[in-house]
């Protein structure tokens, strides 16, 4: 059990930012986190390749929180009820958090920015733990920085 | 106005504050007693290929509490098959021929070649059998990477009229690379790179008027020789002939081998490998290079390594082709600060003792790659001195 511990204490900035991207208050987080170690401790047999711990964690991370949204009824995944939005003008570039910066842009959109900026996963491991295609994360990426230059007009090329 | 790119990788180094319940919760976990027995002998299989301590780097087991924890960056090579033709995969890899279409007229049009884009085609290189999206235009061609990235423009010298008098001195020679950098590079950073070559062909060369400028990306002291520009121009008329850009983004990675490490975990790879010859001395530098299967396939048959002739065959007409039996290894594209160790052998080739430079990943101390002759900074300083390069000299 202290390795199992061990592992998810190496990778927890990870699954912090990735949980936090989703959800926003932190009870529900520790609660997803607790079942997302659960079920990879249930799980572990179905890991093929010791290699891919860390993706498929992940995966089973944007599952539960998937999931927690199905349990609470939200309407959807870019419900932005608890999202801060904050409006162009009070942003300050060289102080925002991340979170905030992207706030605007779907669920979708701010975990793959989150997973491939904040965290340096390739394409090829987002595709992994997303189960899309590799050509579609990048495109993905693209769409999301044109929207964030039209959002942020004239701050950035 | 900033660009977008290194403002969100700015981000990469913006401390999260993880709360010490979240901390917690994690610590705190447990589940039924009566599956742990089970779980800890599979766990510990995975633990060996994601978390190493730096004592076990240096063959003392792991030690998890009290030791810096950092996490493994090499993976076994995955096999691949190597084939010019395009799958379906492939398709699925790259980005769409309209979104190439598109990537390739708006860089046109940004460097001001409002030329006609032509035929596109998904295609393989022959030596890395890399992706990339060909793109023709009138007077010459245009390779994107399979993310859209550009990567290469040519235009065949013909396509200009060469001025009567094409030459020019050095001094404007060092003066319009500088120029053309800004012109065509594709970001607003053209102050993070350092012209590191500058030469002419030679004058028996029919082209001998072409110019050729290198820059690479700098991080203090270190070049990363996998962040250039490379532009070639046609002098006077400012004509652009060739234009090649490589972007592979250093990591950056934190130091924590010490250089008497590095030594000796390639020193002892090499004594698996190099069975010939002795060591007769060893030295290191950090610089900043790219992981690659230098090291494996010179593990694997060290002798055709060094022929070149592992997977290739040149037949007499000169055509190189590959071997029947070759087996193709990729790893991922990841840049490093490393620990370039050179290990000189006693056996001399042309007055030089032979050697090989393994690369030490300056983090995990992982043998992340290698080079037959020359890390980065071996090779920048080598480039710098060559006579025929005029950067500084006049």
């Amino acid at each position: 059990m202290r390795h199992l511990l061990g592992l998810f204490l190496s990778i927890q900035k990870d699954l912090y930012c990735i949980a936090k991207m989703k959800i926003n208050n932190e009870n529900d987080i520790e609660d997803i986190i607790q079942e997302t170690m659960l079920s990879a401790y249930t799980n572990l047999k179905k890991l093929k390749n010791n290699s891919f711990f860390k993706t498929w964690i992940i995966r089973i991370l944007i599952n539960k929180c998937n999931q927690f949204y199905k349990k609470k009824n939200l309407k959807s995944l870019d419900d932005k009820q608890e999202i801060n939005i904050i409006s162009t003008k009070e942003i300050d570039l060289s102080t925002i958090e991340f979170e905030n910066f992207i706030s605007f842009l779907t669920e979708e959109e701010r975990t793959i920015l989150t997973l491939y900026y904040s965290l340096s996963y390739t394409t090829k491991e987002i595709a992994q733990i997303l189960k899309k295609r590799e050509g579609t994360i990048c495109s993905k990426i693209s769409r999301a920085k044109t929207k964030i230059k039209e959002k942020y007009k004239g701050e950035f090329y | 106005m900033k660009n977008l790119d290194d403002y969100l990788n700015s981000f990469k180094n913006e401390k999260q504050s993880i709360p010490h319940s979240f901390t917690n919760t994690i610590k705190n976990f447990s589940p039924s007693k009566k599956e742990s027995r089970y779980w800890i002998m599979r766990l510990k299989g995975i633990k060996k290929s994601i978390i190493v301590a730096t004592s076990l780097l240096l063959g003392s087991g792991v030690v998890f509490a009290g030791s810096k924890v950092v996490e493994n960056i090499w993976k076994q090579p995955e096999t691949y098959e190597y084939t010019q033709k395009i799958t379906q995969k492939d398709k699925e890899e790259a980005i769409s021929e309209d979104e190439a279409k598109e990537k390739a007229i708006e860089y046109l049009n940004r460097i001001q070649l409002n030329k006609e884009v032509g035929k596109l085609k998904l295609t393989k290189t022959f030596r890395d059998n890399e992706l990339v999206w060909s793109v023709g235009f009138n007077g010459g061609v245009l390779l994107l990477d399979k993310s859209g990235n550009i990567k290469s423009i040519n235009i065949p010298s013909f396509e200009y009229k060469i001025p009567y008098n094409y030459g020019i001195t050095r001094e404007e020679a060092r003066k319009v690379a500088k120029e053309l950098l800004k012109k065509y590079n594709p970001n607003d950073n053209s102050d993070e790179y350092e012209l590191v070559s500058l030469k002419r062909n030679s004058e028996e060369d029919k082209e001998a008027y072409i110019w050729y400028a290198d820059f690479y990306k700098k991080y203090g002291d270190l070049y990363n020789q996998y962040e250039t520009i490379s532009i070639g121009w046609i002098p006077t008329i400012n004509g652009l002939y060739s234009l090649r850009f490589e972007n592979s983004k250093y990591e950056n990675n934190e130091q924590i081998i010490s250089k008497e490490e590095a030594i000796k975990i390639a020193t002892e790879k090499d004594k698996q490998i190099e069975k010939r010859y002795n060591i007769l001395s060893s030295e290191a530098e950090i610089g900043i290079d790219k992981m690659n299967t230098e090291v494996v396939y010179r593990e694997k048959d060290i002798e055709n390594y060094e022929k070149g002739t592992i997977n290739f065959n040149r037949n007499e007409n000169g055509q190189v082709t590959v071997k029947d039996d070759a087996v193709f290894y990729k790893v991922d594209n990841r840049v490093r600060k490393v620990w370039e160790v050179t290990i000189y052998y006693d056996h001399y080739k042309y007055d030089y003792p032979e050697r090989f430079v393994y690369f030490v990943d300056s983090t995990t101390g992982e043998i992340i790659g290698g080079d037959r002759w020359n890390g980065t900074t071996n090779k920048i300083k080598d480039l710098k001195s060559d006579p025929y390069n005029v950067i500084e000299k006049n």
